[in-house]
């Protein structure tokens, strides 16, 4: 039965709301970790893409920034023009391998600039170097010129083995150019460079001061023309003067130079680290936050994806409790009902099953309404399978009428079985059937005649109705019905007058001098059946109008 | 033969006479110094200095000494690059006679020293320090020089003060300024033959001018130094010459006269390098220099939105804006709870407009020593003892000045020394003597430069692997980072008188 104030929950919301928590669970747990998946992809592939290249190409680059300090040291140091060119071309091949490395972008503007202006600078270093040779080359030719000019000039003088001594001016040429040799060699191996130009001053005033000699002594032209050669060879504008000062400077540039280019590689190096050290700490750092990130998410995750399974268990719970259970009992109801038996199982709810279970509860009702009507309907007794008390209606009915059309008498037989209630009592309604449907078919065999008939009138107690038939053969019948039952032998332990079955009866006759019609007639069976039972039962009584 | 000898001694008695005779003699000494920053045109210029020197030697006819009396070699963003190798480059181009070493040439340490007399055509002069490696001088150097000029013999002494060790963390050297050490110096000269003694010197002391009165030192030239600012450090003498600013070179006119030969005379001319024009070459080498530095440092960095100005005095003497920024920046590297660091490490002597862009060379200028960042660990205790330190002689003006980040204090110079600080916070909470802080600060402070004994537990080894960044490092990769910086004057350092 509905209970009236239940709220209607339909079968489709109640399936919708809990496919849909479902559904909603699957989604979410499926989107976490999706999304975490994908963070994590984007870290993985953020630290493969770019901050483990970025590592790695500082890696290289600071390899080779270290080699190029050693080869700008040999560059340096490279005394021969082909120890200058090997280390020139190791230069230049390390310049170019950092050129393509560097040309990966370490994504830093200013170490990327860095690396263009260490290249910058080891060219004009280069540079320097090959200066630095081409004057210590002129340097040494020069020098060498030098002294051949002085090997010369003293060879002027010769002196002949016939001399015993050079004269007086001879002696002055050798003393002055001898002094001469001797400033000039200091001039060129002093390192001061005011004292170089205090030294080629000295060399000047030594030259002058030859030169006065010249014209005191009247010396040879050769003579003159080799001092004024030597002069030239010092004081030209690419003299050995010259040559000694630039010589100074530059080997002071270069080596300052050579300092500032070690320097620059070293920063270089060192913010190369530094850069690296940076990128890897923040590249530990996010990769562990991310793990920690992670692991929170795995957590939370794990919860609900815990919760979810609860929670499925009580959709379950619920599904199992909502709809199999009343099913269930649905089904069992059903079950009785075709059983027949009777008692209606409350179903709770309101919902499709409660109306399929009122459905079915009024299709049954329906049914055992039509049972009865198709039971009123019918003709036979659904027991005994003889005519049913509306079928003797019908039959006494007919009967009776044709009986007045063709004026013979109609005689109604009232038959009723003795302690029939004991006999159900004791032996059981089932066999109290049995016992019915003994008893019936013993009278309908009794019976001879097609036009006669019987008919169940109720519980216990049958009609028969005999057309054209009067008073004597009526009981010629009902003797031949005794003498069956009895022949019978229904064993009935518990009736007081024969421990058989036995039967009362009330006869009835309907002549056509006095014509009765079905109710009058079955009434006077009934005073005769009643007079029977008085009588002391298994017997019969023949209605008499003093009853 | 007796006429030609005759004649040959009478030219020889002309020549000597010509040479010899006529009136006086004369040695100039040119003397300039302190002309580290060639990008600088506040300084002195090397190029007009060269066309000076041009120009006098011509007129002096040769007989002039160039003395370079140092302070050049560092502090500046080139030198941070090749420790000053650019400035003996040009000083080759001008020929000194020599250079008397000063503080500033040690900004790199012994050894860069070293190499940089290696470099030089000329020699470079300190007499008063000692190199235990060598158990002479550092190698290189030359405890005097005698110059030869016009038949003189000029002997000079370049006098080194004690602090040098101190202020520039120096390891090995060891500098001795006692007289009797600056008395035998020169007595050696003499020995040498030396006939006029010439010392340079920075920081006074009174038996100068006794050695000057017994004419055992002829003349003292003072090369002005950071102690100058105070004008403490004066000291007077006829004898005593020096250059009243940075721009400026010294003509000393030394003349023997024919009557007193064993006593000359000395007279003094202070010129302005700007009256003169640039030599061609040695501009050009100098902007070939600058060329090459600015393709190193002109990369910008950021953007200055305020105006900041870190003249020299200011930086020394009370709280800076810039510097400020430097000691936040120190402190975040490490977060640490407070930082330092020392005026005397931000040498950019310069007022910055707001909005200026800001170059790397910016910062190279300001931060040119290679100073790196460290940390240690110190009580309260000793912070406060290193703020007493750091104002301990504010009124001369003295590098110690300590800029600090997380903490403030209060001082006051009327105070006595070692008794100056007051209202000491850190982060806003009264300092807990006892509380173990951690400090972010420079490898000089923590190694204790400029007297600093008390921020010398360090947290990092020495030789641990990992390369630390310079100081100057991390200041631009902060101003990299933020794009555009505001410091500001916030009352970390209070002033009371």
């Amino acid at each position: 039965m509905k209970k009236p104030n239940n709220v209607r929950i339909p079968l489709i919301r109640f399936f919708g709301i809990a496919l849909s928590i479902i559904l909603s669970l699957f989604l979410l747990v499926t989107w976490l970790t999706f999304s975490r998946l994908v963070n994590f992809e984007t870290v993985l592939k953020n630290f493969s893409e770019q901050a483990l290249p970025t590592i790695v190409l500082s890696g290289e680059l600071y390899n080779e920034a270290s080699q190029l300090l050693q080869f700008t040291d040999l560059l340096a140091n490279a005394n021969s023009d082909a120890a200058k060119r090997l280390a020139e071309q190791e230069l230049n091949t390390y310049i170019r391998k950092i050129k393509s490395l560097s040309s990966k972008k370490l994504d830093d503007s200013f170490l990327d600039k860095q690396l263009e202006i260490i290249n910058l600078e080891l060219l004009e270093f280069s540079d320097l170097i090959w200066q630095r040779a081409d004057i210590n080359k002129k340097l040494a030719a020069k020098r060498q010129n030098m002294y051949t000019l002085f090997t010369h000039a003293f060879d002027l003088i010769q002196q002949s083995p016939r001399k015993p001594s050079y004269s007086d001016s001879e002696e002055s040429w050798i003393s002055q150019l001898s002094r001469l040799m001797l400033i000039t060699d200091q001039a060129i191996n002093a390192k001061r460079m005011q004292e170089v130009r205090g030294l080629f001053a000295r060399v000047k005033q030594q030259v002058m001061s030859i030169q006065i000699t010249d014209t005191k002594h009247a010396n040879t032209i050769e003579q003159q023309n080799i001092i004024r050669t030597i002069k030239h060879t010092i004081f030209a504008s690419d003299g050995l003067e010259h040559l000694v000062i630039s010589h100074l400077k530059l080997t002071g540039r270069v080596k300052g130079r050579e300092n500032f280019m070690r320097h620059l590689i070293e920063d270089f190096s060192r913010l190369l680290e530094i850069t690296t050290n940076e990128t890897k700490t923040n590249i530990f750092k996010q990769v562990a936050l991310s793990v920690e990130d992670t692991e929170n998410q795995i957590n939370t995750i794990g919860g609900i994806i815990l919760m979810a399974i609860i929670l499925m268990f009580i959709i379950l719970f619920f599904i199992q409790n909502r709809i199999l259970k009343r099913l269930q009992n649905v089904n069992l109801m059903v079950q009785n009902k075709i059983k027949g038996q009777e008692g209606r199982n409350v179903i709770t709810g309101n919902d499709e099953i409660t109306d399929l279970a009122d459905a079915f509860n009024k299709f049954a009702d329906t049914i055992e309404i039509q049972k009865e009507k198709l039971e009123l309907m019918s003709l036979t007794d659904g027991l005994t399978k003889i005519a049913n008390r509306r079928a003797l209606d019908i039959r006494l009915q007919h009967d009776i009428e044709l009986s007045v059309r063709q004026k013979f008498s109609v005689a109604v037989l009232l038959i009723d079985i003795d302690f029939f209630k004991l006999y159900n009592d004791n032996y059981g309604h089932s066999a109290g059937d049995e016992c019915l449907k003994s008893i019936a078919q013993i009278i309908s065999n009794a019976l001879q005649r097609e036009s006669d008939f019987v008919a169940r009138y109720g519980g216990e107690e049958f009609v028969c109705v005999l057309p054209n038939t009067d008073l004597p053969g009526a009981l010629e019948r009902v003797q031949h019905i005794f003498e069956s039952i009895q022949s019978q032998n229904l064993a009935h332990e518990y009736s007081s007058i024969d421990k058989r079955v036995t039967i009362s009866m009330g006869v009835a006759i309907s002549t056509p001098q006095q014509v009765l019609m079905p109710e009058a007639i079955l009434k006077q069976a009934d005073v005769a059946l009643y007079m029977a039972k008085h009588a002391g039962k298994n017997t019969y009584k023949v209605y008499s109008s003093n009853m | 033969m007796p006429k030609l000898s005759t004649l040959l001694f009478l030219m020889g008695t002309f020549l000597a006479a010509t040479n010899c005779l006529a009136d006086d003699q004369q040695v100039q000494i040119i003397f300039a110094a302190n002309m580290q920053n060639i990008a600088n045109s506040d300084q002195g210029n090397y190029s007009r200095l060269s066309s000076l020197l041009n120009q006098q030697r011509q007129i002096q006819e040769n007989n002039s000494i160039f003395v370079f009396g140092g302070g050049s070699l560092g502090p500046s963003p080139m030198a941070g690059f090749d420790r000053g190798s650019h400035i003996v480059d040009i000083l080759n181009s001008l020929e000194p006679d020599l250079m008397t070493v000063r503080k500033r040439e040690f900004s790199y340490y012994e050894d860069e020293l070293s190499l940089r007399s290696d470099e030089a055509a000329f020699p470079l002069v300190a007499s008063n320090i000692i190199d235990p490696l060598t158990s002479g001088n550092i190698e290189g150097l030359y405890n005097n020089v005698i110059i030869n000029k016009n038949g003189h013999k000029v002997g000079f002494l370049s006098i080194l003060e004690e602090e040098l060790v101190q202020e520039y963390l120096l390891n090995r050297v060891k500098v001795f300024e006692s007289q009797t050490i600056v008395e035998g110096q020169a007595k050696k000269l003499r020995r040498q033959g030396a006939d006029f003694v010439v010392m340079v010197f920075s920081k006074k002391h009174a038996f100068y001018k006794e050695l000057l009165d017994s004419g055992l030192i002829n003349i003292a030239i003072r090369a002005r130094s950071d102690r100058d600012n105070a004008n403490l450090n004066t000291l007077t003498h006829p004898n005593i010459f020096s250059i009243t600013d940075d721009d400026r070179a010294l003509l000393l006119n030394i003349t023997w006269s024919a009557s007193k030969p064993d006593d000359p005379t000395v007279t003094s001319q202070e010129v302005l390098l700007n009256e003169y024009p640039e030599d061609p070459l040695v501009s050009m080498q100098i902007n070939e220099y600058n060329h090459r530095l600015d393709r190193l440092l002109n990369q910008t960095i950021g953007q200055l939105n305020v105006p900041i100005d870190t003249s020299r005095e200011l930086v020394r003497t009370q709280e800076n804006a810039f510097a400020n920024f430097v000691t936040d920046t120190l402190r975040e590297y490490y977060q640490a709870d407070v930082a330092f660091i020392n005026g005397g490490s931000i040498r950019g002597n310069k007022k910055y407009i707001a909005n200026t862009i800001l170059t790397r060379r910016d910062i190279a200028t300001e931060l040119p020593y290679r100073n790196r960042v460290t940390r240690a660990s110190a009580t309260g205790e000793q912070i406060r003892q290193a703020l007493e330190h750091g104002v301990s002689e504010v009124e001369l003006i003295r590098g110690r000045f300590l800029h600090v980040s997380g903490l403030s204090y209060s001082f006051s110079s009327t105070q006595p020394s070692g008794n100056r600080v007051t209202n000491i916070k850190i982060n806003g909470m009264p300092i807990d003597l006892n509380k173990r802080y951690l400090v972010a600060t420079d490898d000089y402070l923590a190694n204790g430069g400029d007297g600093f004994d008390s921020l010398s537990n360090k947290l990092d080894s020495t030789s641990s692997n990992t390369a630390l960044p310079l100081i100057s490092d991390i200041v631009i990769l902060n101003i990299q980072k933020l794009g555009k910086i505001a410091p500001l004057i916030e009352s970390r350092v209070v002033r009371l008188d």
